[in-house]
């Protein structure tokens, strides 16, 4: 049976980020550092232990999904500058545009003008609906940035 | 009944109108496959923010009773279950379903849904105030071990292994350390970024953690455009109130399974379905019908699965401690309102527990006609929008729900940047729940923790304040029977290909 590659490199990670906290936990207090340092030193016995099981037992990997990476890379970065830059730009603008991006990338069907008018109209619905609900029913004051 | 002088509170025009909505709106991201009753309840989740507590409770509770049942209209009528917890309805619904007896399967469903509902709210209504009552004696160590307790039994029951689940466990309680302690001060692992001082966010976190992961898988498989084969053509409700009342003790057997699921820590509708259903078929004198249209099958696993929902509000309102994933977020709601739950809940503001628990009894028995008619007339529109509709909408209910909670574009960057981290992380094999649970429980462990280590210095002896204590030991013992439960069960299973399949 072949190893679990992502399982073991998951947990070597793991035991990276734990050997950092416990580097970083170096200047808290006694009882600041007791919880942190407790928890990163389990972390990287566990992690170390998964290892050596997987090691000594190989067992199938968890299933990866499949699908388009290039896509899902692109969700990720939509959504990232989404939420670096709505502040400045404008909650309304900057979603508008990124509304406009992910429907590009979650549609795999042949764009017929019938399509965008209707995808358009639906975005328009939601997010005009759900900006009136949080800004004028909820009050919550969404940043207007350099645009709207 | 306890708190029977505030159901007049829960039937408040306003509470009835969020009931029905919470139903409606639960009920159509539930049945829309691939996204979850945790994922309704997080990105309707900011809704609630403005609402008096009781009232966001019982929203959120109709919102995650009703996506627990929605999720059974995508098993029955295409074979895809619509939420993880009706997996299992998948089994006989769609059999049944290609007979011709969907409309029959989907009311069988909705009345199964009620029952383990109404089942699930009865015990959180009489199991939760003596619990309480029980909790109060609860000191700093017993919380640091119930803390420990959840963790442990989230790793033996998350997917996968126990060793990923406790490794999640720890990732997610490093995660809460992030920030200012809440005891002595020190600033931890916010890399002077300013926007870290004030820790993690919990819901933004369980936006992200549970939001972004799917969205992420969502967009890069094209829209399977799901069409029915099978139509809802009535409702046959009176052969189904028949059949169910020749079930009873299923229906019965199967609401207390899903409760007791729901209870434990971490462990959601999808493990007590499958629980319920073998537990079904073992005890059925028409066990080679299961798989092949089994009305019993279908009222097993969705009386469970809606159980769960009343079975998890208990370790939640008692003690603080999310009973399924759902509740996490309900319990991180809560804590932007100020309503830290407990066993202190049940005395200082009794009013906001029992209107909410008698608010879910309300949405469980709204969910009767809503869901009949949802089946029946509103299902092949909900499974006809197209996912590239779909994405850019809940994506945009994540960024403006993260921002909602308190007006801070920082905590919509951890929204985005931890949910990113758990789509990685799954790939990895490591699921989310842990690293939730751990985020949770991290504020409790620690602070149990320290309390506790000082208060057994200033005796002179800290060690004995936490292993001598009888409460304490008591769930030490079962924090060693959820370690071992796993081993137990590996050793105790029968060995492959002695049973039939």
């Amino acid at each position: 049976m072949r190893r679990d590659i992502p399982g073991m490199t998951g947990a070597a990670i793991f035991i990276v980020v734990g050997i950092l906290a416990l580097y970083y936990s170096r200047d808290f207090s006694a009882m600041g550092s007791v919880f942190p340092r407790t928890i990163a030193m389990a972390m990287i016995v566990l992690s170390g232990i998964y290892i050596a099981v997987s090691l000594l037992r190989p067992k199938a990997p968890a299933a990866q999904p499949a699908g388009s990476n290039w896509r899902r890379i692109a969700l990720v970065a939509v959504m990232v500058l989404w939420a670096t830059y709505f502040d400045r730009i404008g909650f309304l603008t900057s979603s508008i545009a990124a509304f406009a991006s992910l429907l590009v990338i979650a549609n795999y069907d042949r764009w017929t003008p019938r399509m965008a008018v209707t995808y358009a109209a639906v975005g328009a619905v939601v997010i005009g609906g759900l900006y009136a609900i949080f800004r004028f029913g909820l009050k919550v004051p969404l940043p207007e940035g350099i645009l709207i | 009944l306890p708190g029977i002088e505030f159901l007049i509170d829960a039937l408040t025009p306003l509470n009835i109108l969020l009931a029905i909505v919470g139903v409606v709106a639960g009920t159509v991201i539930g049945a829309l496959p691939g996204l979850t009753a945790t994922m309704a309840v997080a990105v309707l989740v900011p809704f609630t923010f403005g609402m008096n507590p009781a009232s966001a409770l019982i929203m959120l509770g109709a919102i995650y009773t009703g996506a627990i049942y929605g999720g059974a209209y995508a098993a029955i009528l295409l074979n895809t279950p619509g939420t993880p917890s009706a997996i299992a309805t998948t089994f006989d619904g769609y059999p049944m379903a290609k007979r011709g007896d969907g409309d029959l399967a989907i009311t069988l469903a909705c009345v199964a849904s009620v029952t383990g509902g109404l089942v699930g709210a009865a015990f959180l209504l009489l199991l939760a105030p003596p619990l309480a009552q029980f909790a109060l004696k609860f000191g700093p160590v017993e919380y640091f071990w119930l803390a420990v307790f959840g963790l442990t039994l989230i790793a033996a029951l998350s997917e996968g292994s126990t060793l990923r689940g406790l490794i999640g466990g720890c990732v997610g309680l490093l995660l809460g350390t992030v920030g200012v302690a809440e005891v002595g001060g020190d600033i931890r692992y916010t890399g002077d970024i300013k926007a870290l001082l004030g820790g993690i966010d919990v819901v933004a976190a369980l936006i992200g953690l549970y939001c972004v992961p799917v969205l992420i898988d969502l967009v890069a498989t094209p829209d399977p455009h799901l069409k029915l084969t099978h139509q809802v053509a009535g409702f046959r409700l009176k052969e189904a109130l028949g059949i169910s009342w020749k079930s009873k003790f299923n229906l019965a057997r199967s609401s207390v399974i899903g409760t007791v699921v729901g209870i434990l820590p971490g462990a959601g509708g999808s493990i007590a379905s499958l629980v319920s259903y073998a537990e079904a078929r073992r005890v059925s004198r028409r066990q080679e019908n299961f798989g092949k249209g089994e009305p019993d099958g279908i009222l097993a696993t969705e009386s469970s699965n809606n159980a769960t929902v009343g079975g998890g509000f208990i370790p939640t309102l008692v003690l603080g401690i999310p009973g399924t994933p759902p509740d996490a977020v309900i319990l991180g709601a809560l804590l932007v309102q100020g309503i830290r739950t407990g066993p202190q809940l049940f005395g200082e503001q009794s009013q906001i527990v029992y209107t909410f628990i008698y608010g879910l009894f309300l949405a469980t028995l709204l969910m009767l006609p809503i869901g009949l008619v949802i089946g029946r007339y509103a299902f092949k529109s909900i499974v006809a929008i197209p996912k590239a509709v779909l994405v850019p909408s809940v994506a945009f209910l994540t960024i403006i729900g993260s921002y909602a909670i308190h007006n801070n574009p920082h905590e919509v960057q951890q929204m985005v940047v931890l949910g990113a981290f758990a789509w990685i992380a799954g790939r990895l094999g490591f699921t989310a729940s842990p690293i939730v649970l751990g985020l949770i429980l991290g504020v409790i462990a620690e602070s149990g923790f320290v309390q506790g280590y000082l208060i057994g210095n200033a005796k002179g002896n800290a060690l004995a304040e936490f292993f001598t204590r009888p409460i304490s030991m008591g769930i030490i013992a079962f924090i060693v029977l959820g370690l071992l439960y796993p081993l137990l069960m590996a050793r105790f299973r029968p060995p492959k290909g002695s049973t039939s399949e």
